[in-house]
């Protein structure tokens, strides 16, 4: 099992790459986050994307967005074709970090793409992912967990 | 493709959403549930594994015999109670909702108070009218992530903590209780760090009450040591192969001493339980720590095993260590509860433990002898834990009436001998605690407490044997007018 903080450390590293798709190609893919329960703080979301070649996937961009109690949308664009996961968590005081005890098992929210879930360890890449293949939209959700 | 592994494939391709709600699935049933539901009419002592109702009151319980004066006290004890909803049953003993059981004992009489613990899970649960969270065994369809907090069943144990009981599992924080009341306090947070971490359910107790415990997740294994009130004083992490569930611990006057099972997480079965794997290749890893610095003094292998409980441990002045051990064989039985819960009582003989005393000796030999028997939830005479201890008493299974346990003993570990109680056929037996004697200060002193499921009649009974003459059988019962769902383990709070 590896540990849930590990790949949202990923996901939420503030960095981005450089990520240029020609405009004809490029799809946007939309996350309809439910759950959020305050609106205390952001939502920090990181997009990974799978390695073609059946590398470990690697993360590509990272969005942070003011907490709204409910419903968030949240939009990654300009994708190019291939099979992304979005991964989340709800920094809700702030300190940009996603807070965990001493085993590294996260203390505030956190949620995944395609709806998937953590119990009794993170969910797989395959559990999370959404193809972006040739259409130009491509919707997902997925729950916050608390 | 049965339907309910459509239902879960549908569920998990996102094409749950094409059917009506996702109470469906629940609904719709469970194979489970069914075939419990058919053994039931077949063999009824399971009703010892059908969910209790709601919580309960019985003010004098109906008694037989003399219940000592001397007696005065509390028994507390903790078990999954709520194994289904809406149709669905869960896979696996360990998954349901906590009800921790409260006998008060005092001027001969005894009253009864049970209440299942309300975890955010089970509030939440209970609101939806279904489950809605995955168990440690079972995959729920449909259902929601869970952290640890979320997922956290309190189901396993109970400690008495300063003002407090605190109901344990083994995955997540103690739940603090009323002790009078059970009304449930809220999560206990051993301090920031410590927020939703793992705290196993079977704590021990020094001689100046101060507690030690472990806590596991994956290559995680933490050490912790509280003072008496419960604050935590002392926390260490070690990286440890990865074994799944582990159970218990034992403390000697210097050490805490750990015993890793022989078994990885690389199955493929169902939920959490379901990817713990036996290992008969590997041995059983021994971790003996030091008890004030929490720091690894030596490791030690023993051949090749499993176990949930152990009774006690002590230290000789060369470092030698010797503990009990309901030891297995392998790691079979974690997946074996699965057709117990379906109702099926087929059992093989890996699905028994059998006292072994183990010998560990400085220079990392092990030595070891087993005792004749299937026994299980061993309890000792608490006032010599962490020292020398000569009995060990057990539930056993003797008769074989059932595949449940079916009497008390005890273990004589110096001279050897044993002495046992056999309850009737139509009884399973449950764990026996040993309370001591007021007053008196020799080992074995006391009275065996504990309770067993009268089936034929569908209630639970609470028994009382004198510790130093088992086979007389029960010196006081008293009856519950209902059944207490199977449990696991409890505690004496004089």
């Amino acid at each position: 099992m590896k540990p849930l903080h590990l790949l949202l450390a990923i996901a939420a590293a503030s960095s981005t790459c450089a990520f240029a798709v020609a405009p004809a190609e490029a799809a946007t893919l939309t996350l309809k986050l439910n759950g959020v329960r305050s609106d205390k703080g952001a939502i920090m979301a990181g997009l990974m994307k799978a390695d073609a070649a059946g590398g470990a996937p690697t993360r590509v961009r990272g969005v942070s967005e003011p907490a709204r109690p409910g419903h968030m949308i949240l939009s990654f664009d300009g994708l190019a074709p291939g099979d992304y996961a979005v991964m989340l968590f709800h920094d809700e005081n702030g300190n940009g970090e996603m807070d965990e005890n001493a085993f590294g098992i996260p203390v505030e929210g956190y949620g995944f793409s395609n709806e998937a879930k953590a119990s009794f360890g993170p969910p797989k890449f395959g559990e999370m992912k959404v193809t972006v293949g040739v259409d130009r939209r491509v919707e997902t959700s997925g729950t916050m967990s608390y | 493709m049965d339907r309910r592994q459509f239902l879960t494939a549908a569920a998990a391709t996102g094409t749950a959403g094409l059917i009506p709600g996702r109470a469906f699935a629940q609904i719709a049933g469970d194979p489970i549930n069914g075939s419990f539901e058919a053994a039931l009419k077949e063999r009824p002592w399971l009703v010892g594994l059908q969910s209790a109702e709601g919580d309960r009151e019985v003010g004098s319980l109906q008694v037989e015999g003399r219940w000592p004066a001397a007696l005065r006290g509390s028994f507390f004890r903790n078990g999954p109670a709520k194994h289904d909803r809406a149709g669905m049953r869960y896979h696996h003993w360990f998954d349901g909702d906590g009800m921790v059981h409260r006998y008060r004992i005092e001027d001969g009489t005894v009253s009864y108070r049970a209440r299942f613990v309300r975890s955010p899970k089970f509030v939440a649960e209970e609101q939806a009218g279904r489950f809605l969270y995955d168990a440690g065994g079972t995959r729920i369809p449909g259902a929601r992530g869970g952290s640890t907090a979320e997922l956290n069943v309190a189901n396993t144990s109970v400690l008495p903590v300063g003002d407090s009981l605190w109901a344990l599992w083994e995955g997540g924080s103690p739940t603090a209780l009323d002790p009078v009341t059970l009304e449930t306090r809220g999560p206990v947070d051993l301090s920031d760090a410590l927020k939703r971490a793992p705290f196993s359910a079977h704590p021990r107790v020094g001689s100046d009450g101060r507690i030690w415990n472990i806590g596991m997740l994956g290559s995680k294994l933490a050490l912790y040591r509280l003072n008496a009130r419960g604050r935590v004083e002392g926390f260490k992490l070690i990286d440890v192969p990865e074994v799944g569930m582990m159970h218990d611990f034992f403390l000697t006057e210097r050490s805490v001493v750990i015993l890793l099972p022989s078994a990885d997480m690389k199955g493929s079965g169902e939920s959490f339980f379901g990817m713990q794997r036996s290992r008969r290749d590997l041995p059983m890893q021994l971790i003996v720590a030091d008890r004030e610095t929490l720091t690894v003094t030596r490791r030690a292998e023993v051949p090749s095993g499993y176990w949930f409980h152990g009774g006690n441990a002590w230290e000789e002045r060369d470092g030698t260590i010797r503990f009990d051990v309901c030891l297995l064989p392998d790691a079979t039985i974690m997946n074996r509860f699965r057709a117990f819960m379906a109702g099926e009582t087929r059992h093989a003989a890996s699905d028994y433990a059998g006292t072994t005393l183990f010998t560990i000796r400085p220079d990392g030999r092990v030595e070891s002898r087993r005792v004749a028997g299937h026994a299980e939830f061993p309890a000792i005479d608490r006032r010599f834990g962490t020292l020398r201890n000569r009995y060990v008493y057990s539930a056993e299974k003797h008769q074989g009436h059932t595949p449940w346990y079916d009497s008390v003993r005890r273990v004589d570990l110096e001279g050897g001998s044993v002495e046992r109680f056999t309850y009737a056929a139509d009884h399973l037996v449950e764990e026996h605690l040993f309370v001591p004697r007021p007053g008196s200060t020799r080992e074995g002193q006391g009275w065996l407490l504990g309770t067993t499921l009268h089936w034929p009649s569908r209630r639970t009974m609470l028994n009382l044997l004198d510790a130093e003459r088992l086979a007389d059988g029960p010196v006081a019962r008293a009856w519950l007018p209902m059944p207490a769902p199977l449990g696991f383990h409890g505690a004496w709070a004089a």
